[in-house]
């Protein structure tokens, strides 16, 4: 079971496109859910995330549409997996680790999917899992020096662990990281 | 028990079984008598003849373990080799080329998602495989069927899946199940003494619960061999296209066959021309050519035209039989003929419904015979063709859509009469029915007489009723039927009743010469007055009676349907002077 994490787009506001690198990669018929940490911006984007998977999920970014009613967090169950996601902007301070960890407790998640960092990178604490998937367009960030990498993540759920695959655009060639992260028994 | 009746060759009237696989010299011949016989549709080894005859096992019952040993390897490296898990350790680990949105060559999920697709294909057809039989609802079964039909269609490559195969795989699956069921049963039963060890390992070996899949893909290859010609894509053969254009308004029939399947679609449009010319006639001017109807017929080797257990009687015979193509046509045709008396007096719309929803066979027996009989006609005599199918239902046992939607006409009740069904059981009811039927006839002639004086008190009712009377004795005839139909499921109902008591008498008999103290003896004693009790429960409703009990009911079901009151007061009527009429 494939599942797309991609968000932070800020489309047309921050930035006019997803990278043809990225369009390329992203194809019908492959991922089962998308996931999304909000900050589409626009009917647009969400309209191309429908072509990529019947089932979208989007949480409320600071730019995103009051109107749109997209909700703070969303757990959505994946085979053995409960994941969460929240854009991350309501977590204060922003990015604080302890914060994180204790939304996903909140939320009683295995997997907590938050953006707004900017910065693409998953971790693995106390037996819970955090994932980035970064911007997917790589807009820049008010919190964030120095250009941005567009990013996206694909998580591969399977039957006890996940595979989470970071597709970074770098130097206009797409690198993929791979970070595997099993279920503990006792949770 | 079998072991008694061990000789060189079985004689067809004894039970084959598994002991019966090592014990007799085993032939086409032989297994061409027994499965004609019949004596495979109670046995538990059907799954092992349907191997020995399509070859995938050898006559030599020593060679056996070695044959299914590679087989079942086989069927191994096949599903390593087709069934590709992109996680696998044998693929290269790194990222940038294993990962699932590469488009590079070699990437393993490459294959995976192109095979998704036709994992989707198959398993929305398995899921909805005999819906009607519990065993195809199980997900471990389902799950069996999707990757058996996937590596199928990926190792035969010219072929592909093909809507229909699953049909074919089903009842396989499910034979192979049973018998192996069967077989611990009877390894529980010991059944078995009269084997070796080196026999009994042999049969181990041969229903080995764990190899079911294995075994089934092996005989679902062997009898995709005899149908994949019926499944195969018609050949583009350029040609024949230049040859003879497409015309506007060409008729199925008229074109040039493009497949094997629609060659012998034509083949079987001319075997019934010789065999029944008026049927031909009849279909042909209607313009219903095999080709309308006949492609699922052959593809799924006649699995929708009758329930499993016939089905699976059907094709020992088919299958002993290779190449099964003229068989099969000689099926194809029969079944056409034993409907004729439906088709003859059906117009397109009937004739199509009968055709696509063909009404169950009542006695497959007779069915097999007369198919036998166009095969090789000097050799098989033919038999006497009775009337032989439940009109009124279809094999799934909802009522057929030709009697609930299309009244009959009035000429239809002189026409239709034989249209009853009527296997052998039928017969004590003949004249019972044949006595309402001559009521029936004499009252619409006469039925200007008023014969209830009741009548008499609703005049406003007959000038309506009048000119309609014609009609509603065609329903009321009509609805006799039903309930001769349903007569005759509970008479069936009442024979099996019987033939299991008789059986459970059997084994009290046993019992009872085996009992040693007087408790047992008792307690055996009630156990067949129980018996008698429920046989005697059976009973209450003796034959005779029966049809007027339940016409009434019946008949008040059906006339609070309608609202015609009035009506009931006819049939009990009419029930009265059949019982009276001897009198008159």
């Amino acid at each position: 079971m494939l599942v797309l994490l991609i968000g932070d787009f800020n489309m047309p506001h921050r930035s006019a496109n997803i990278s043809p690198k990225f369009r390329k990669l992203l194809v019908p018929n492959k991922m089962q859910h998308v996931l999304s940490t909000g900050n589409l911006c626009s009917r647009e984007t969400f309209d191309y995330l429908r072509t990529l998977s019947s089932d979208v999920h989007v949480v409320k970014g600071e730019f995103d549409d009051e109107m749109l009613k997209y909700p703070d967090t969303k757990v959505v169950t994946v085979g053995q997996f409960r994941i969460g996601v929240c854009h991350g902007h309501q977590i204060i301070p922003w990015g604080d680790s302890r914060m994180l960890e204790l939304l996903a407790r909140q939320l009683d998640v295995d997997i907590l999917v938050t953006g707004n960092s900017y910065e693409c990178n998953a971790v693995e604490k106390s037996g819970r899992f955090f994932v980035d998937p970064g911007s997917a367009t790589g807009s820049f960030s008010v919190n964030k020096t120095g250009p941005v990498t567009p990013s996206f993540a694909l998580l591969d759920v399977q039957a006890d662990n996940v595979v989470t695959y970071l597709y970074r655009l770098i130097d206009d060639a797409v690198k993929v990281d791979r970070i595997i992260y099993k279920k503990s028994k006792s949770t | 028990m079998s072991t008694a009746k061990v000789v060189p060759t079985p004689s067809t009237t004894l039970s084959f079984d598994a002991t019966s696989l090592i014990k007799y010299k085993l032939s086409d011949e032989v297994l061409a008598k027994v499965a004609a016989s019949g004596s495979l549709r109670s046995s538990s080894c059907r799954s092992a003849v349907w191997r020995l005859v399509l070859r995938c096992l050898p006559y030599e019952t020593k060679d056996w373990e070695v044959t299914l040993s590679r087989s079942r390897n086989l069927y191994r490296t096949l599903k390593e080799k087709h069934l590709v898990d992109p996680h696998d350790k044998k693929f290269s680990q790194d990222p940038e080329l294993n990962n699932p949105l590469a488009s590079t060559e070699h990437n393993p999920w490459n294959t995976f998602f192109e095979d998704n697709d036709l994992r989707d294909i198959i398993g929305k057809d398995v899921s909805r495989t005999f819906p009607e039989i519990e065993f195809f609802q199980n997900g471990n079964i389902r799950q069996m069927m999707s990757e058996i039909l996937l590596i199928y269609a990926k190792e035969h490559r010219y072929v592909k899946y093909r809507q229909g195969m699953h049909e074919i795989l089903a009842p396989l699956i499910f034979v192979i199940y049973l018998d192996n069921e069967g077989f611990l049963h009877a390894k529980e039963n010991d059944e078995l003494k009269t084997l070796t060890v080196e026999e009994e390992d042999i049969l181990n070996c041969l229903f080995c619960k764990e190899y079911l899949e294995q075994d089934s893909y092996t005989l679902f290859c062997s009898v995709m061999l005899e149908v994949s010609r019926w499944y195969e894509d018609p050949a583009p053969s350029e040609a024949s296209k230049q040859l003879i254009p497409k015309e506007p308004y060409m008729r199925v029939q008229d074109s040039v066959p493009s497949s094997r399947l629609m060659e012998d679609l034509v083949d079987i449009g001319n075997l019934l021309q010789d065999i029944d010319p008026t049927l031909a006639k009849h279909l042909s001017s209607l313009d219903i050519p095999p080709q309308l109807y006949g492609l699922r017929w052959l593809r799924l080797l006649f699995g929708r035209e009758m329930p499993l257990h016939d089905l699976l009687f059907l094709w020992d015979v088919l299958l002993i039989d290779r190449p099964i193509t003229p068989l099969a046509k000689c099926i194809f045709v029969s079944l056409l003929v034993q409907i004729r008396h439906l088709l003859l007096t059906s117009d397109y719309g009937g004739c199509l419904q009968y055709l696509m929803r063909y009404p169950p066979i009542a006695d497959i027996d007779s069915f097999v015979k007369l198919a036998r009989h166009y095969r090789n006609p000097k050799k098989n005599a033919k038999p006497d063709v009775k009337l032989n199918n439940f009109s009124h239902i279809t094999v799934s046992g909802s009522s057929h859509p030709n009697r609930t939607q299309r009244p009959q006409r009035p000429v239809a009740p002189s026409k239709a009469r034989p249209e009853l069904e009527s296997p052998p059981t039928i017969l004590a009811l003949a004249p019972v029915l044949q006595k309402m039927k001559n009521t029936i006839r004499d009252r619409s002639n006469t039925v200007s007489v008023p014969s209830s004086p009741r009548r008499s008190h609703e005049p406003h009712r007959e000038p309506i009723r009048n000119p309609q009377n014609n009609d509603n004795w065609t329903k009321e005839v009509q609805m006799m039927e039903e309930q001769v139909s349903t007569l005759q499921t509970r008479l069936n109902e009442q024979d099996m009743m019987c033939c299991q008591i008789s059986k459970a008498l059997e084994v009290c008999a046993e019992d009872v010469r085996n009992a040693k103290s007087s408790e047992q003896c008792a307690a055996l004693a009630q156990t067949i007055l129980e018996l008698s009790k429920t046989l005697l429960s059976i009973k209450t409703v003796p034959v005779n009676q029966s049809p007027s009990k339940n016409g009434k009911n019946g008949n008040v079901d059906e006339k609070q349907k309608l609202r015609e009151p009035p009506q009931i007061r006819h049939i009990n009527e009419m029930i009265d002077m059949t019982s009276k009429r001897p009198q008159i």
